[in-house]
Order: C-alpha cells, then sequence, then structure tokens
C-alpha cells in the first residue's frame, strides 16, 4: 500500500511544484530587438549616420519603437534591413509579423482601443480609410514639412503620383475625396495589374498578344483547350472568389477600361448603368474559359494555375513575374509576356492599383521615433536595397530604371518596361473613397461571382448588389 | 402436439436465432464504430501523412497514399525558433495555468460542494458564467486592462486570462466529483478528530484523483488549443503555438508540409498529458474498493 501523504509533504509538494511553475513563468520575457537577434552590432551614436544634408538621424537614439506588419515581401525586406536602421537612428525597434488576416485583427483591436502598441504598421488603399475616418492614423504632412524631421534629400515629389494619390484622402469630401487631404501613409510596395500571356502557346498558334478585351475574348476562346506539352491550356484565369479584392484586380482594368463607374457625379451607384453591365458580362465570357473552381480563386489560386502552366491569358499583379519567372516554383519561367491591361472598346485602357504602406498610428509615444522609420523605410537608399531582397515594384521614379531594378528583372523578358508604363499611364485607384470598401466590394464582388457561375443574370446581380451596396453606404 | 425432441430442436435454433442475432450486431456496432474512427480520425492521418510528404507530393492531384517518406518537413520545423519559441511559451504558459487552476480550483470546487455559505449557488454560477461570453467580447476590455497594467507579451498575463478557460471547467467538474464522495467517509474523519483539512487533502482528494486527471486533461487541451487568446494579448515573445503556426503561412506560399509536421509536434504534449492522465483515471476507479 502507498504511504499515506501527509498534509504536511501534500502542501510542501503542490507548493513546490505549483511555485516552481509560477516562478519560471513570471521571469518576464526578454524583448529581443532585431539587431540583437540578428548579431548585427548595435552600433551606438555615429556621427557618420547623419550624413544628408546635416539632418540628425540620431534625433531619437535611445528610444524604442513597435512595428505590426503583415507577412509580405515587404515587410521580410524591412526586418531585414532593420539593423540598420538601428545603427543609423539608435531606435531599438520591436515587431510582430502574422498573416494578413490575423494581422488586421491584431492591428484593429490596438487602433481602435488607442493604446499605441503599434508605432507604425502596414496599411493598404482600403484599409487606411477605415483608420483615417476615427482618426487612428496619423496624418503624415506635419512631419514632411519640418526640416527638423525630415532630411532634405528625402524627396517626396520623387514618389510617382499615382501610388501618392491613393494614400491622399479628403475625409470630408468622403466618397468623392480620394487623392485630396492629408497624406496618411508612404507607398512603399506597389502592384498594378498585367496581363500575362503565355508567349509559347501564342507563337505556336500564329497569335498576337491580344491589345484589347474583344481581342482578348477572341484569342482566349481560341485557345481554350489547346494542347501544349501533353496539357489541355484553359483560355483565360483570373480572381473569381466572393470578396473585394476580386474587383481590385484584373477585373478593375475592364470595369474602368469599358468607361463604367461604380458612383454617378452626384454620388449614386451606378453599376447598373449599359457600360457596367456589358463589362460584366465581358468578364462572364472570359471567366467562362477559365477551370470550373474559378468562383473560387483568390489571387494565390489563381497564380498557382498559372505558373502550372494550365491556362493562356491572365491578368492579374504584375510583380507576380518574380513567381513566374522563378524556374524552381514555376513551369512558365521565361514563357510570359507581360502586357498592358487590355483596351475597352473605344480604346481606353485603365487599370487599378495596389500598395503597401506604412502609416503611424495616432495614439503612439513615439511619433518622432516613428516618422524616422517610415522616413527611413521609404528613402531612397533602403528603397534600393529592398528591390533584390524582393520588394518589387519600388514606389520611386527614381528607381524604376536604377542599375539595381534592371539588372533584378534582366531575365524576366517585357516586364521592366510593361509595369512602369502600367503605373505611369494607367493605374490609379478609381473605387469609391469609402472606408466601408470592403463590405461594399465584398457584395458587388458577389454579384460578379453570381455572374461567373450563371446563377444569375448580370442585370439581375447587378441590380440585387446595388440596392444593398446604396443601403450599407446609407447605414450607420 | 409436439413431440419433446421436436420441442428441443425449436428452443435450439431460437437459441441460435439469438444468437446470430447477438452476433450480427456486434458485428454491426464493431462496423459502425470503425466506420466511425476511421472518419474522426482521418483528417488526423491526413496530416500525419502530409506531415511526411515532400511538397510536390503534398500538391499532387490525385491525391498520393503511397510516396517515398521525408523527415525534412520536421526537421525544418525543429529548426525554426518562430516554431520553437512559441511551442515552449504554450508548454510555460498552459501548464502555468494549469497549475493556478488546482490550487484555487480544487479548494474551491470543495467548497461549492461541502460547505454551506451564503450565496454559494450564486458564486458557482459566476464562475459558470466566466465560460458564456464568447472570447471575441470580452477581449477588447481585456486588452486594454492588460495594456494599462502592463500584463500585455507577458506570461502571467496568459497564465491569467487562460483561467477563464480552465477554472470553471475544474471547479464545476470537480464539485460534482467531490459530492459523490459519500459524506460517510468525511464524517468518519471528523469523528476520529480530524479536521476538514484532512478529509480534503487525504481522503476527498484521492478518491477523486480520476476527476482530477480528467479535468487536467480537458483544461490541457481547451488552453492549448486557444486561439484567440493568444493572438490579442500575447506579442512577439510570448506567442503561443496556435499563432505560432501561423509562421508557415507566408506571402506567396504555404509550407503546407512543415506545418503538418509542426500540427504533429503540436499534438504530442496534449497526447502525452492524455496518456499520463489516463494512469490515474484507471487507478482512481479501483482506489479505495478495497481496503489495505
Amino acid at each position: 500500500m502507498d504511504k499515506p501523504i501527509s498534509r504536511r509533504r501534500f502542501l510542501s509538494g503542490l507548493a513546490l511544484s505549483g511555485g516552481s511553475v509560477l516562478l519560471a513563468a513570471c521571469g518576464s520575457p526578454t524583448v529581443s530587438s532585431p539587431a540583437a537577434e540578428s548579431g548585427a552590432p548595435a552600433a551606438p551614436a555615429m556621427p557618420a549616420a547623419s550624413s544628408s544634408g546635416g539632418f540628425d538621424w540620431m534625433q531619437e537614439n535611445g528610444k524604442t519603437i513597435s512595428l505590426a506588419f503583415a507577412k509580405h515581401p515587404m515587410s521580410d525586406t524591412l526586418i531585414q534591413l532593420l539593423p540598420e536602421f538601428k545603427s543609423q537612428t539608435g531606435i531599438t525597434v520591436n515587431y510582430e509579423a502574422y498573416p494578413e488576416e490575423e494581422f488586421f485583427q491584431k492591428l484593429l483591436v490596438d487602433l481602435s482601443t488607442r493604446q499605441g502598441t503599434y508605432d507604425a504598421f502596414m496599411c493598404g488603399p482600403v484599409n487606411y480609410k477605415q483608420y483615417a475616418a476615427p482618426g487612428w492614423i496619423e496624418p503624415l504632412d506635419g512631419y514632411l514639412s519640418d526640416p527638423k524631421l525630415t532630411a532634405s534629400d528625402y524627396d517626396l515629389d520623387d514618389f510617382y503620383p499615382a501610388a501618392l494619390g491613393v494614400n491622399r484622402w479628403d475625409k470630408e469630401k468622403g466618397l468623392t475625396g480620394l487623392g485630396q487631404g492629408p497624406l496618411y501613409a508612404i507607398p512603399v510596395n506597389e502592384e498594378g495589374y498585367s496581363l500575362f500571356s503565355r508567349k509559347d502557346v501564342l507563337e505556336k498558334a500564329g497569335i498576337k498578344p491580344p491589345e484589347s478585351f474583344a481581342e482578348l475574348l477572341e484569342a482566349a476562346t481560341k485557345l481554350n483547350g489547346f494542347e501544349m506539352d501533353g496539357k489541355k491550356l484553359n483560355g483565360f484565369v483570373a480572381r473569381g472568389n466572393k470578396t473585394f479584392p476580386t474587383l481590385t484586380g484584373g477585373f478593375s482594368s475592364l470595369f474602368w477600361g469599358y468607361g463604367a463607374s461604380d458612383l454617378t457625379a452626384d454620388g449614386k451607384v451606378d453599376i447598373t448603368s449599359a457600360k457596367s453591365i456589358e463589362a460584366h458580362k465581358m468578364w462572364g465570357e472570359l471567366m467562362s474559359l477559365a477551370p470550373q473552381a474559378v468562383g473560387s480563386y483568390t489571387w494565390y489560386e489563381a497564380m498557382n494555375d498559372f505558373a502550372a502552366g494550365n491556362a493562356v491569358f491572365f491578368i492579374d499583379a504584375n510583380h507576380m513575374a518574380e513567381f513566374f519567372e522563378d524556374p524552381t516554383k514555376s513551369a512558365v519561367a521565361g514563357k510570359v509576356n507581360y502586357g498592358l491591361p487590355p483596351a475597352g472598346p473605344d480604346g481606353t485602357r485603365a487599370c487599378g492599383i495596389w500598395l503597401w504602406s506604412l502609416g503611424m498610428s495616432s495614439a503612439s509615444q513615439n511619433k518622432n521615433a516613428a516618422w524616422l522609420f517610415l522616413q527611413w523605410a521609404s528613402s531612397k537608399a533602403v528603397l534600393e536595397k529592398a528591390i533584390p531582397l524582393h520588394n518589387i515594384n519600388p514606389t520611386r521614379q527614381s528607381l524604376a530604371n536604377s542599375p539595381t531594378m534592371k539588372e533584378y528583372t534582366a531575365s524576366w523578358g517585357n516586364y521592366n518596361d510593361t509595369w512602369q508604363t502600367i503605373l505611369a499611364d494607367h493605374a490609379k485607384w478609381r473605387y469609391m473613397a469609402s472606408p466601408k470598401f470592403p463590405e461594399i466590394g465584398d457584395r458587388w464582388a458577389l454579384g460578379v461571382q453570381q455572374i461567373i457561375l450563371k446563377e444569375s443574370s448580370a442585370e439581375d446581380a447587378l441590380a440585387a448588389a446595388a440596392s444593398d451596396i446604396e443601403a450599407i453606404l446609407a447605414g450607420v | 402436439m409436439v413431440t419433446q425432441p421436436q420441442q428441443a430442436t425449436q428452443v435450439h435454433t431460437r437459441l441460435q436465432a439469438a444468437a446470430s442475432r447477438q452476433r450480427l450486431g456486434e458485428v454491426g456496432r464493431i462496423v459502425g464504430l470503425v466506420t466511425y474512427v476511421t472518419f474522426a480520425l482521418f483528417p488526423l492521418f491526413w496530416i500525419l501523412l502530409m506531415s511526411l510528404k515532400k511538397p510536390i507530393d503534398v500538391i499532387a492531384y490525385p491525391p498520393k497514399f503511397i510516396f517515398t517518406p521525408t523527415l525534412d518537413n520536421y526537421r525544418d520545423a525543429l529548426s525554426r525558433p518562430d516554431f520553437l519559441l512559441p511551442y515552449k511559451n504554450s508548454l510555460i504558459v498552459t501548464i502555468g495555468a494549469l497549475a493556478v487552476t488546482l490550487i484555487i480550483g480544487l479548494p474551491a470546487a470543495y467548497a461549492l460542494a461541502r460547505m454551506d455559505f451564503k450565496r454559494k449557488e450564486d458564486i458557482a454560477f459566476s464562475f459558470l458564467s466566466l465560460r458564456f461570453a464568447p472570447e471575441l467580447v470580452i477581449i477588447l476590455p481585456l486588452f486594454v486592462i492588460y495594456q494599462q497594467l502592463k500584463l500585455y507579451n507577458t506570461y502571467i498575463g496568459l497564465i491569467l486570462v487562460y483561467q477563464l478557460i480552465t477554472f470553471p471547467l475544474m471547479v464545476w467538474m470537480m464539485r460534482s466529483f467531490f459530492e459523490d464522495v459519500p459524506r460517510e467517509i468525511e464524517e468518519a474523519i471528523s469523528i476520529d478528530g480530524g479536521t476538514w483539512w484532512h478529509s480534503f487533502f487525504m481522503i476527498s482528494f484521492r478518491i477523486v484523483l480520476p476527476g482530477v486527471a480528467a479535468s487536467t486533461v480537458l483544461g490541457f487541451i481547451y488552453a492549448w488549443n486557444n486561439f484567440v487568446f493568444g493572438l490579442i494579448l500575447a506579442g512577439r515573445d510570448t506567442q503561443v503555438i496556435t499563432t505560432g503556426l501561423l509562421q508557415f503561412i507566408s506571402f506567396q506560399e504555404i509550407q503546407w508540409g512543415s506545418m503538418a509536421a509542426g500540427t504533429m509536434l503540436t499534438i504530442i504534449p496534449e497526447f502525452l498529458v492524455a496518456i499520463f492522465a489516463l494512469r490515474y483515471m484507471i487507478r482512481g476507479l479501483t482506489a479505495g474498493v478495497v481496503k489495505g
């Protein structure tokens, strides 16, 4: 028989085991800085750092800031370069990086409770408006115009105007206030939408890369089921699932290229116009040449489908080139033509834009230090270093034709010319500037999906979507 | 009229029929159970297979059941600090949370089961109510409180918030276990001059050990699997395993193989705790049946 445990022994045992766990647990976790982790010298004040026209990069020396990142080549790049920031400014950086969905949840919790856990964060063209409306994100113009806070060689005008325009918003004007008012975030990574086509297939079939949507439909129909290397190809592929990024991708080139608009001049929902219906019908026809499951495709599935060599045409983010041209991941390396977005019936080319930018929390306790980070991360020098670390495309005009960019994209066919033309001439955020755009876009994309899946005619699907969107806009 | 031998034969056939019916029932039950177990365990089995596959086999269509296994995924998972640190953190936080729950929850459950005091049921109910509120409803105020008290991104903070999961579970399960212990045993102790501490620690506690084991296992599993608290209240230093597994998702690529390996490794502690507790559950069943 086991010896009965005496009360004291039991208690002491319990206390010991419990206590030791607690003690182990109480040790406050050491705060790790990336500089310490990567073993880079956490160099103290270096006078040489303040090289840019007497600008004092060390003015916030000793401060600590926290950043929130979504997992993305842009954040990966900046994380790798953080030790340089530490040695240039003396500012310690803590960061957290999560997949996009979790990242936005966490960021929203912090911003909405005004805790200032994160001093600076990544954001997109839709999200920053959500944060700007209640004043959670700090307008940056004051920092940019203060010579004490911004180096004289920063050169804001070097950014593509289209990119800066996306991040300016006059919230009083609301839906029509885009491109005006304060600058809320600095663009660091840009994507435009290119028509990818398979050079090898077009050559074999003797077809020229299409320049308009009508030509695209004709070519894609002809090539649907075309056999190449023992594979039967689909004519077309694109995002098709029922969330708003479906609209902001290749679909935007079609919708706006057809001269349609989401709003009338007086701010009413206008997606039931004749031009809009025509554009949606064209999309339905193109998507009928895509794989059967396309109604569930996000950019990710669509990209993998094209990279696996299953489709002839694909419209999506141009920087996917990096994935396509990597022979270890893709079956189409060296076989892709990067085209401009096809033109609408009257020859107009249009294109959407997506940016990953850096913004600052208005609840931050270290705004100047956070600004130094934003400024550093979007400076010419850092953005140039970021190119070979996969931060494609850069947002500064001076870098587009830099030797670094040319060299990095040398093996990507006509990529480097195409993306610049798209960004300089066609790319623009055209959808209504509403902080509710995710909700609105989701509803609209549901209509688009119904058209693709032939569940509903374009007229009916859009009429239903339009009335729901009116309700969302009118709602509290 | 039926003769005796005929009767005997009839009875015999009837018995035989009954027996075969029984056997059929048995077979049916086994088939049913096997089907259910296969259905329930298949996802786990599939993840196990995935963890042993090369990337190309993971995405192969039609799915492959026969392939050359590799341990690369496990090697990858085990060499990643962004997997190992959350793993360690989860162990610290979950075990810490259970320790706190055992120390406070067991006496609380005993008191609720055995003692009479004012508003007893209200108190018991308010413990239970900790389980009512969906995590997402309370997470915002909790986040603010944690920021103010500097509990954000600390082990203590997570151990405290995990009490919302483990404490009510422990108290309510153990309360009913304590209630099942015959009062006579405790009365015998008090007749012998023992205090309620004696009866709690020396008798009741040992009799309810299987219950403790069961509620510890459940508490461990619920706490270990929790996602929301870890996502919102932990920072990079205290990140727990449920959000740690997300690190296998990168922008253009989901590392299915490594993620599956990470998932299998993540199941191990739960598995061990369950096996360990099972011993107590079985021992507990027979403990105290025979004197001596």
